[in-house]
């Protein structure tokens, strides 16, 4: 006869409905003749039916029509960072000299001014150059708007992938930091980020937004390739990481 | 299937797909909201944010796990981030009873007045009993016997391998009858008062 112990092991799966119909055979003919094996199964079922049940659920009244009235406020599901209620809209304060900042980075990149300085080994050389460029931000030339540049419906955002912006190219998928959770360049890149497809591609980067273990799992990847990932700040569950990519 | 024409409208920004979404899940993520963060206002807040992140995430739900699935993992991440923001530690405190967590749910259609009584008792019961277990050991509970999800589907809700998922619904499983043996007259038969074990051991 089978050891009593390997079939408590089972009982679990017994109960809930993990095994198959061979699998459930012995089982069931143990239960016949073992009280404590049994005594556990009519616990476990005994439990079970005391559980309350989804339907049961008392949701909040209004609940949908609270969280459509958030959605709104958010608008189209195009990548932009929730503006949850009780944080500051400190995104909106950031995106125009960000995008200020960004835009004359571009340039100085693609301009005989090359952005990096020499002590600069990191795979960020738009991270560098954003504080230099920051300067730029009071005289900017991209045009300021009161508004979220993504709102529901406002021309062909998710779809085109050049969503309606204060740069012409760029939206506000950086998030309300001042600077992308990461950023490497092609090579470092390689196909880590080929599953998945960019919220935005400009002529020099490709901008990516992941999920927090999403994240983790490429920069698990990327350790182990060996790519620098000094200062990379931590994404918390829940929380978008932003990944730009260099041509 | 009607709810996967709303998935698609919904990615494509339309917000009353969406809200026919929300109505349709809204009292499975409340049902695991709820039991993972006890206040019900924070209960609700989660919910909401849970929602907010489909919302946002839609675009790139890839559709490799189900919608209700997907749906759950953001309502779990949803209560763990709710409780880290606020700073609010659950305590392995014994159960509890006060009127607002007898009355979690709303009252089940029972035949008869004393049955719909008892019944209610015993909800209130196991209620009291998830909240002495850790969290860990009380989401796969509440997801195994409440959702009725299988262990590949709370393997993938909560990112966990199969084996860990096993062993905590194992555990979790022993811990609450310990809770109820302990507390109350749940388990009514006295040979499962004796043995604190299961099985033949």
């Amino acid at each position: 006869m089978k050891d009593c112990t390997e079939y408590a092991a089972l009982l679990d799966l017994y109960v809930d409905g993990e095994l198959s119909a061979e699998e459930m055979e012995p089982v069931r003919a143990h239960l016949a003749v073992c009280p404590g094996c049994q005594a556990y199964v009519d616990d476990a079922l005994a439990m079970r039916a005391a559980f309350p049940e989804v339907e049961d659920a008392q949701v909040p009244e209004n609940f949908t029509q609270t969280v459509m009235a958030a959605i709104q406020k958010v608008g189209s599901p195009a990548p932009v960072k929730p503006n949850r209620p009780h944080r500051k809209p400190m995104w909106l304060k950031t995106l125009v000299p960000l995008a200020a900042c960004v835009a004359i980075v571009v340039l100085v990149q693609q301009g005989p001014f090359r952005a990096g300085t020499g002590a600069d080994t990191s795979a960020a050389p738009a991270e560098k150059a954003a504080p230099e460029a920051a300067m730029y931000s009071a005289a900017d030339s991209a045009p300021e708007s009161p508004q979220p540049p993504q709102t529901g419906g406002s021309g062909t955002a998710e779809d085109s992938g050049a969503p309606e912006s204060l740069s012409p190219r760029l939206s506000a998928a950086n998030g309300p930091e001042a600077a992308p959770t990461l950023t490497l360049t092609a090579e470092e890149a390689g196909a880590l980020l080929a599953a998945y497809s960019p919220v935005q591609e400009t002529d020099t980067a490709l901008y990516y937004e992941l999920t927090a273990s999403e994240f983790a799992a490429l920069f698990d990847a990327l350790e182990q390739s060996g790519a620098l990932l000094a200062g990379v700040s931590p994404v918390e569950n829940g929380e978008s990481a932003f990944v730009t990519v260099l041509k | 299937m009607q709810e996967q024409q709303w998935i698609d409208m919904a990615r494509q920004g339309d917000q009353d797909a969406f809200a026919q979404l929300v109505q349709l899940y809204e009292k499975r993520v409340f049902a695991l909201t709820l039991r993972m963060c006890r206040q019900r206002e924070d209960a609700a807040e989660a919910a909401q944010e849970a929602f907010l992140a489909a919302w946002q995430g839609l675009p790139f739900f890839r559709g490799d796990s189900s919608f209700s699935t997907w749906i759950y993992r953001l309502a779990s991440n949803a209560c763990v981030d709710l409780l880290r923001r606020e700073g609010r530690h659950r305590s392995a405190a014994g159960p509890s009873l006060n009127d607002e967590d007898v009355n979690i749910d709303a009252p089940s259609s029972a035949p008869s007045p004393q049955e719909a009584a008892e019944q209610k008792e015993l909800h209130a019961q196991v209620e009291a009993g998830l909240r002495a277990l850790s969290p860990e050991h009380r989401e796969v509970l509440v997801l195994r016997e409440i959702h009725q999800l299988s262990y590949d589907e709370i393997a993938d809700t909560l990112s966990l391998d199969v084996g860990t998922v096993k062993s905590r619904i194992s555990r979790g499983r022993k811990q609450l009858r310990k809770v109820l043996v302990e507390t109350g007259n749940f388990f009514s038969r006295p040979s499962s008062k004796e043995s604190g074990k299961e099985g033949c051991k």
